[in-house]
């Protein structure tokens, strides 16, 4: 059952507060921070425009500090070496796709993020969000909607984000799509280098991708 | 017939058809109102629907709880990183391309986050391997332009996606690409010194326990026996006892046989020793053992498994037995080697089981325990499918006997890194869990096909020729 667009409206802005207060976070990560008067406070409550906009500061904050502190700073800036307990051999930390079946290695970024939505999905599943890009390694997460074919299109050529409503399976939705960009060595070198990347020229401050997210209205 | 006559039959009819109805709504057995066969992994506890279902307020049976196959199988989930969980089809967009594929419901429950999306019970005619109740072309549901994306891929019929060796649902530990990429040369066998399972260490560590709390364990003999002086036992019961990793860790009668009397709360001695009374000092093996075939229905609150309710084979000479801890490891001998095969064939009786004796495994097994070849070299039932695995037990690093034998039986690909590894390498491994025939013979003899063709490998091959005819990286 989903909620009441008031009630979720509540629950949105107490879920980032919440978390913000949590994190001790502030501001935007990666992407474009939105002006603040692009969607105010209304007397009976937040539009959903606003409510994406605080929910995209803390997912790119996030994503800001996971990508600069841990994997950048690990791989790339101290380039750490770590024994293989198997082989005794020095290796290089890096990030994997299998960092979970494979010994020394950190979630890649795009997982850790998508591992955070899934997380949330499972305490509330009254909104959605999600990285999206045109040069997604993986396949899945390219663009599937003919809205989210048009956005991501406006969104690469101007850098800013974009807002719509979407109606998918009889449900109506307002959906934000926040530029995802190279901020850190760790970013372009690897969607370069690998093997299933359809793009290899990316660098620093390219928009990559997008973060989607869809508020039920 | 007179009109007396025929009321009397009326009668008798009625009469039986009422208590029939009567027996069968209040009856144990409540077979009649199963809607339809359950699947292998649920037929033990199909008679106890709240096992799985909900009670309406009427106290009829209600929908299915998500908390129920949540409560068996999340653990396994996320030990082993599902492929597919099923909050990644939490997007609209997602769930709306499961649409075509639905019986009736499904992308609004996968939506949900409800596991009967896919797993639907009590339809044996739509349920495949796996208690999969969806069409098996519901790959293509998301994966419909997987040829586009990989060039290997083009031309492969859906119908091979879950080919054995290629691709699971839920668990690719041991089937992605960048594990095959890294083990594709690996040697069949591995070098015999490194061919070795890692043994138990409970007793080192509960002794290095022991002596840190400024109490040393003392081997206990039939000196040492605590049972209250009115109980009499058999000499052998006592010589069994003595023979035991238990009385050398000091484990007196009184730890297993004295239990809290659920209606006094008074602790009270027990001849009979139920798994509650093992769990205080085996917790995770008795977690395993109720998470397991064998003790699905005592977690679910119903009387112990017995060989003759299975639909596997079994022996006619094992039916009666009850399914507990004693079932396998004796009453008082605990004898480890004997649970680990001698106490499965004494029950199981299909055609994988019996042909155990002729295989390489089995003979690596005696000598093992004949003492020819190290602790740990040998293969027993057990070791394949109630493996001994490392793990972060209260922050020890303990080895102990994992009593779930789901986590290592179907797909039979989950075995691949957990146990076949040990010993083998990957493409062996693969193409022998592939190769029905040489299961059913258990393995008495190598693989002598690839696990499909093309195989997993040579696709990586492919592939990896080509991105290097482009000038590209191997990266990922």
């Amino acid at each position: 059952m989903r909620l009441t667009s008031k009630r979720f409206q509540a629950l949105g802005v107490a879920a980032v507060l919440g978390t913000a207060t949590t994190l001790g976070l502030g501001g935007c990560g990666g992407g474009e921070s939105p002006s603040a008067d692009a969607a105010g406070a209304t007397g009976s409550g937040l539009e959903p425009q606003a409510v994406a906009d605080m929910l995209h500061a803390v997912m790119a904050a996030d994503r800001k500090v996971y990508v600069a502190n841990v994997v950048n700073r690990l791989t790339k800036v101290q380039d750490v070496q770590i024994r293989d307990p198997e082989t005794g051999e020095m290796k290089k930390l890096k990030g994997s796709e299998e960092w979970d079946q494979t010994f020394g290695t950190l979630p890649l970024p795009a997982q850790q993020f998508r591992y955070g939505s899934e997380e949330a999905f499972k305490k509330n599943n009254n909104f959605e969000y999600g990285l999206i890009s045109s040069w997604s390694i993986n396949k899945k997460h390219m663009p599937k909607s003919d809205f989210e074919k048009e956005k991501i299109k406006a969104m690469e050529e101007t850098g800013k984000p974009q807002y719509g409503t979407e109606e998918v399976g009889g449900e109506t939705f307002f959906v934000a799509m926040y530029p995802d960009r190279a901020t850190a060595k760790a970013c372009w070198d690897c969607h370069n280098k690998h093997k299933d990347s359809p793009k290899t020229d990316f660098k620093q401050d390219d928009v990559m991708g997008g973060i989607v997210i869809r508020i039920p209205v | 017939m007179s009109f007396w006559a025929g009321w009397a039959a009326w009668a008798v009819v009625v009469a039986g058809l009422t208590g029939y109805l009567y027996l069968a709504l209040t009856g144990e057995d409540q077979t009649l109102f199963l809607p339809g066969e359950t699947t292998a992994g649920h037929y033990q506890i199909e008679l106890l629907c709240t096992a799985c279902h909900g009670t309406n307020e009427d106290g009829t049976v209600g929908e299915v709880m998500q908390s129920a196959c949540i409560d068996c199988h999340q653990e396994e989930l996320d030990r082993i990183g599902d492929s597919h969980p099923i909050a990644k089809f939490a997007k609209s967009t997602d769930a709306l391309m499961l649409a075509p594929f639905d019986q009736d419901f499904s992308s609004a429950m996968v939506k949900s986050a409800f596991c009967i999306a896919c797993h639907v019970e009590h339809d044996p005619e739509v349920t495949r391997p796996m208690g999969v109740s969806e069409p098996e072309s519901m790959c293509m549901a998301c994966h419909s332009d997987i040829g586009e994306n990989r060039e290997t891929h083009t031309g492969l019929a859906f119908t091979t996606c879950l080919t054995a060796g290629c691709h699971n649902f839920h668990d690719n530990g041991a089937l992605s690409e960048s594990f095959l990429t890294k083990h594709m040369h690996d040697r069949n066998h591995k070098p015999e010194a490194e061919a070795v399972r890692p043994l138990r260490n409970y007793g080192e560590i509960y002794r290095a326990e022991q002596a840190d709390y400024g109490t040393p364990v003392v081997a206990l003999t039939r000196a040492d026996m605590d049972a209250p002086r009115n109980r009499t036992f058999d000499d052998s019961v006592i010589a069994e006892w003595e023979s035991t990793a238990h009385a050398r860790a000091g484990v007196n009668c009184t730890d297993c046989h004295n239990q809290e009397d659920e209606e006094t709360g008074r602790i009270v001695w027990r001849d009979q020793v139920n798994y509650q009374s093992c769990q205080d000092c085996h917790k995770d093996e008795a977690h395993g053992f109720l998470k397991s075939r064998h003790g699905m229905r005592i977690d679910a609150g119903l009387d112990p498994m017995r060989p003759e309710l299975a639909r596997l084979e079994m022996k006619a000479s094992s039916h009666g037995k009850l399914m507990n801890c004693n079932a396998c490891h004796g009453a008082h001998t605990y004898d480890t080697l004997h649970a680990a095969t001698n106490s499965c064939l004494e029950c199981h009786d299909d055609e994988h089981s019996r042909n155990f004796v002729n295989s390489t495994h089995h003979e690596l097994w005696l000598d093992e325990i004949t003492g020819k070849a190290a602790a740990g070299t040998g293969v027993s039932c057990a070791t394949c499918h109630l493996p001994r695995v490392p793990s972060d037990v209260a922050g020890d690093d303990r080895v102990y006997v994992k009593h779930n034998q789901n986590d290592y039986l179907r797909p039979n690909e989950k075995m691949v890194r957990s146990v076949c590894m040990s010993c083998h390498g990957v493409p062996f491994a693969l193409d022998a869990l592939a190769d029905e025939d040489l299961i059913l013979a258990n393995f008495d003899a190598p693989p002598k096909k690839p696990h499909f063709n093309p195989s997993s490998f040579d696709l990586i091959t492919q592939k990896l020729e080509r991105l290097e005819a482009r000038g590209r990286r191997g990266d990922d």
